[in-house]
């Protein structure tokens, strides 16, 4: 029994996924950030047996953080990413993944004050900013419905430029195959 | 073999990326930085919080936030021994770390990137708009005070605290406060919370009066960090005899109380605002904040007994002697040059108030150690016949040390009104005739 439906080949499978980042502060305290993503992936085989390339895009979406600050200034964080991804997975009973990922992330940084704080007008805090990312995934994928449907926790190593803040992502993915993309329609 | 390959590729990857990105031009000294900063009051105008560019003079490095007078770091921790109100004695670990401070540059101006640096840097200003005034506010040179704390001050930014009970081990953070840690002359921010409206590590008033603090301790203590050491059953009959046991001082209620009540005035010397609470807490209205203030609602010592006129425990104690000095300061204007000096004198009668303590009539009132002060124990309440006799030997050696003055005058006036006859004895109250 495989987990990727043999007919699909090429396959593309579109998901969701809800992801947790850990953010360390000057405390070394952490605080957990979520975020959310969107996909689309492609299954290739390759010539060894059940092997699998898997090349994504991935949208994510990072809403202002929970991080506890005053309440008349912070300097409040907003992050959007894309991503490219290409993994390499073993299709099995489960489905066990490597994915690299190279991300470009805009971030928007809002200046937030209330009385008594007034902020000059001419200030620069609030501004977009263009960071790079990279990053590693561990994950396994448990599928369903024939494989149609695959639930894939995961675990992220990544490194952002200018920011060890967060270093470390754990989530699930949620992908179905569209049957749209099989030889066999 | 596997994780050191992975991270030859996200590291090959990185570098890739990092050379897309666009570097930004270096700052150079005297640094510029945008934060948060607190133009003091000056005349009628009260002081004004703003958000914009300032130049920090004393800045060496914006990397490590190594200034002249003072560094900030963060990533330390803190095992704490006592805790009483804003002074914090305690032991300071955790290895070299660098400050996670990010930022880029603006024509030429630093620009943080995020909450926590936007925080380090206007801390660090806020630190030096203190310095700035230590010697008009003291006489004392900022080089002498530096000496007697190796070179440099410390400021712990958002420390962590390492707590051990019965075997379990945790790592725990403080928030709302800030400190002054006497043991080794180092400051203390606490981590920034929700309960905040301006943050207490970027609060100018606040920070001088953590400063005030140290003031205390230099001019009182004779820069002596007197520690009081627990002992035995005989110990502590043995300390009951013994007016001056080491550590006594450092644990009176009364004194508690003054030594906040100075760094309180030394917050209005330097900032011109009478409240060094009013604005880091949302709710004007509380009642502990405006207890503080140096100009608000009239209360006495006698009327210290329960928490129903001032809530603050022995810093109601702190705020009578402020509002006094307040009073006394009125006959200047904020800021003036008469207002500072009337700080210096202030300032140099500390410094002989321990001395004069030790002599008639202050030492003829001062009480034999209660059983709470010998065995270093704090108290939570009030005890009216005995903190008053603490209080008029305090107040009788302080003032002695203050040269005949129209300010003299009017403080012995509010101090004869604030602490009556149980705070303020009439038998020292020889100290206040020319």
């Amino acid at each position: 029994m495989f987990a990727i439906p043999e007919t699909f080949s090429p396959l593309l499978s579109l998901g969701i996924g809800l992801v947790n980042s850990q953010l360390l502060d000057s405390s070394e305290l952490a605080t957990r950030i979520p975020s959310y993503e969107v996909f689309a992936q492609v299954y290739a085989s390759l010539p060894e047996e059940n092997f699998y390339l898997r090349p994504a895009v991935r949208f994510s979406y990072e809403p202002e953080s929970n991080v506890e600050l005053p309440t008349s200034l912070s300097l409040r964080e907003q992050t959007i990413k894309a991503a490219a991804e290409l993994g390499l997975l073993y299709n099995g009973i489960i489905v066990p993944a490597v994915t690299l990922q190279g991300a470009m992330l805009s971030r928007n940084l809002r200046l937030y004050t209330a009385d008594p704080v007034i902020a000059s007008s001419a200030n620069s805090l609030s501004r977009r900013e263009t960071l790079w990312q990279a990053a590693v995934t561990a994950g396994v994928g448990f599928p369903f419905a024939d494989g149609s449907l695959v639930v894939e926790p995961f675990y992220r190593l990544m490194q952002i430029q200018d920011d060890n803040r967060q270093s470390t992502q754990w989530g699930c993915d949620v992908s179905y195959a569209l049957p749209v993309f099989s030889p066999a329609n | 073999m596997k994780s050191k390959n992975i991270k030859l590729i996200i590291l090959s990857m990185y570098l890739m990326f990092a050379g897309c990105s666009h570097s930004s031009s270096r700052a150079g000294a005297p640094f510029k930085a945008e934060i948060l900063y607190f133009t003091p009051s000056s005349g009628s105008d009260s002081g004004q919080w703003t958000v914009g560019e300032r130049v920090l003079k004393t800045l060496e490095n914006p990397d490590t936030l190594v200034g002249n007078n003072f560094e900030i770091l963060s990533g330390r921790a803190l095992t704490i021994d006592s805790t009483v109100g804003s002074l914090i004695t305690g032991r300071v670990s955790g290895s070299e770390k660098k400050n996670p401070i990010r930022y880029t540059v603006k024509n030429g101006t630093i620009i943080p990137r995020d909450s926590t640096t936007l925080l380090m840097f206007s801390g660090f200003y806020a630190f030096e708009q203190v310095f700035e005034q230590v010697e008009a506010a003291t006489g004392d040179k900022v080089t002498d005070l530096k000496d007697n704390v190796g070179g440099r001050y410390q400021v712990l930014f958002e420390p962590t605290l390492d707590v051990e009970d019965s075997g379990v081990e945790a790592r725990v953070s403080l928030k709302l406060n800030a400190a002054f840690n006497p043991q080794s002359d180092n400051f203390i921010l606490f981590r920034r919370s929700a309960l905040e409206q301006i943050p207490l590590a970027a609060n100018f008033k606040v920070i001088s009066h953590e400063f005030g603090h140290a003031l205390f301790k230099r001019s009182f203590f004779n820069q002596k960090q007197e520690t009081c050491a627990k002992t035995d059953e005989a110990g502590v009959e043995q300390r009951k005899k013994d007016k001056f046991f080491d550590g006594r001082l450092s644990v009176e209620y009364a004194l508690s109380g003054f030594n906040e009540g100075y760094s309180d005035f030394v917050s209005y010397v330097m900032t011109g605002e009478p409240n060094a609470l009013s604005g880091s807490f949302g709710n004007a209205e509380d009642r502990i904040v405006k207890s503080r203030s140096l100009s608000g609602d009239k209360f006495t010592f006698a009327q210290l007994n329960g928490n129903q006129i001032c809530p603050a425990g022995f810093y109601c104690i702190g705020t009578l002697f402020a509002r006094a000095l307040y009073k006394a300061s009125q006959i200047h204007a904020k800021q003036s040059e008469g207002l500072r000096t009337f700080s210096r004198q202030v300032y140099a009668a500390l410094k002989s108030t321990l001395s004069f303590l030790g002599q008639s009539p202050s030492l003829d009132v001062l009480p034999l150690p209660s059983k709470e002060a010998a065995s270093c124990q704090m108290r939570r309440d009030i005890s009216l016949s005995y903190d008053g006799a603490v209080s008029s030997a305090f107040l009788s050696a302080f003032l002695r040390g203050l040269p005949s003055s129209e300010e003299k005058t009017i403080l012995c006036i509010e101090l004869s009104e604030l602490f009556g006859t149980t705070g303020f004895v009439e038998e020292v109250r020889g100290v206040c005739n020319p």
